[in-house]
């Protein structure tokens, strides 16, 4: 039997599949980026969330109301929203790290010294593995983009 | 310098896993008079024709006679094109894993697609619909490429060669989308953070 890191790429071939990593890899790293900063800003909403709880009753007046009021959201409907986002941040940032693994396990491969390494197995997983956790998110943001487009 | 595996294949040559071809004339070049082997009867010490030459170099293994029923050793460049050992069952999973995972997620878009597009059809919606449908029809394309290619990698009936191939086109044809997925990301960044700046500069000002 023969192992995928036995195949016999030609030049081209290991030129296509360089090329792929390296944009693999940028879009792992945007990824990963994009969902650290999600997750921030979720941390910062709720820092904020539980400042203004604390100290909205004492500095609110009657004679100056506030620029903006947004309504009254309970508790609830905001940690539901609040735990909907941070999931979708830790998903993009899971598919960015995976994305990521592929992008270097294929670069590897292309200037592996040795070939016992199954580093074209590994990326195969990883990238399968990412493209799952991509399905799942298109799924969620499409079909809430659909639904408000739906509602609008 | 370390010489890399992708060099190694450039030159065609092979490593020590790579299998055998045999090939008699690769191995020994025709001589017109056989060499004395110890079969014949011609010296009962193996080691006496080693001390007769007084060149310093002694080829023992040219002396040596191989019947023909004793396979040959392999010689050391082997084009591996010439293996045809099929791709085993871990590579094979992976490659069909990958090939499921991009079925999945061309279902996906395309279910998106032609949601947005039926809407636009038949309600008449706006710009919004008309942008998910073809991005979404636009990323699916590459997906079902991908898939198809890597879907036949390590059939019964593919040649390595046709596997190799095979394997770089699927991964090729994922290059659109990521190029256009880290493009699209890059912008949402982009332009995320400035408008992140530019309430923050407003909200400060106020």
């Amino acid at each position: 039997m023969r192992r995928l890191a036995e195949l016999p790429f030609d030049p081209r071939d290991e030129r296509a599949i360089d090329g792929t990593a390296r944009w693999m890899g940028a879009l792992g790293r945007f990824q990963v980026l994009a969902g650290a900063l999600v997750l921030f800003v979720s941390i910062g909403v709720v820092v904020a969330w539980t400042f203004a709880a604390v100290t909205a009753p004492e500095i609110e007046s009657d004679t100056t109301p506030p620029l903006v009021r947004l309504g009254e959201v309970s508790a609830l409907q905001f940690g539901s929203v609040l735990g909907g986002i941070v999931f979708l941040g830790i998903l993009v940032l899971r598919g960015g790290v995976l994305l990521t693994d592929a992008a270097e396990d294929l670069e590897h491969h292309i200037h592996a010294t040795d070939e016992d390494a199954p580093y074209l197995e590994d990326a195969l997983h990883a990238l399968a593995n990412a493209f799952f956790i991509d399905a799942t998110l298109l799924a969620i943001l499409g079909g809430g983009l659909v639904w408000l487009g739906s509602l609008a | 310098m370390t010489e890399t595996l992708g060099e190694r294949r450039r030159r065609g040559e092979d490593d020590a896993t790579a299998p055998f071809v045999l090939d008699r004339s690769s191995v020994r070049p025709p001589t017109t008079e056989p060499p004395p082997t110890h079969e014949t009867g011609a010296s009962p010490n193996p080691d006496e024709h080693a001390h007769d030459e007084h060149d310093g170099v002694v080829d023992l293994v040219s002396r040596r006679s191989i019947p023909s029923s004793e396979p040959l050793p392999a010689p050391a460049a082997t084009s591996r094109a010439n293996d045809t050992r099929r791709l085993d069952k871990p590579g094979r999973r992976a490659a069909r894993w990958l090939a499921w995972a991009l079925v999945v997620d061309a279902l996906v878009l395309l279910t998106l697609a032609f949601t947005s597009l039926g809407r636009l059809l038949d309600e008449g919606a706006g710009a919004p619909d008309l942008l998910i449908g073809s991005v979404s029809l636009v990323l699916a394309l590459p997906c079902v490429l991908g898939a198809r290619h890597l879907a036949g990698v390590g059939r019964r009936t593919s040649t390595p060669t046709h596997d190799a191939h095979g394997f770089a086109q699927g991964i090729g044809h994922l290059r659109a989308l990521f190029v256009i997925k880290a493009t699209v990301l890059f912008m949402t960044l982009g332009l995320g953070c400035f408008a992140f700046w530019l309430i923050a500069s407003l909200l400060a000002l106020l």
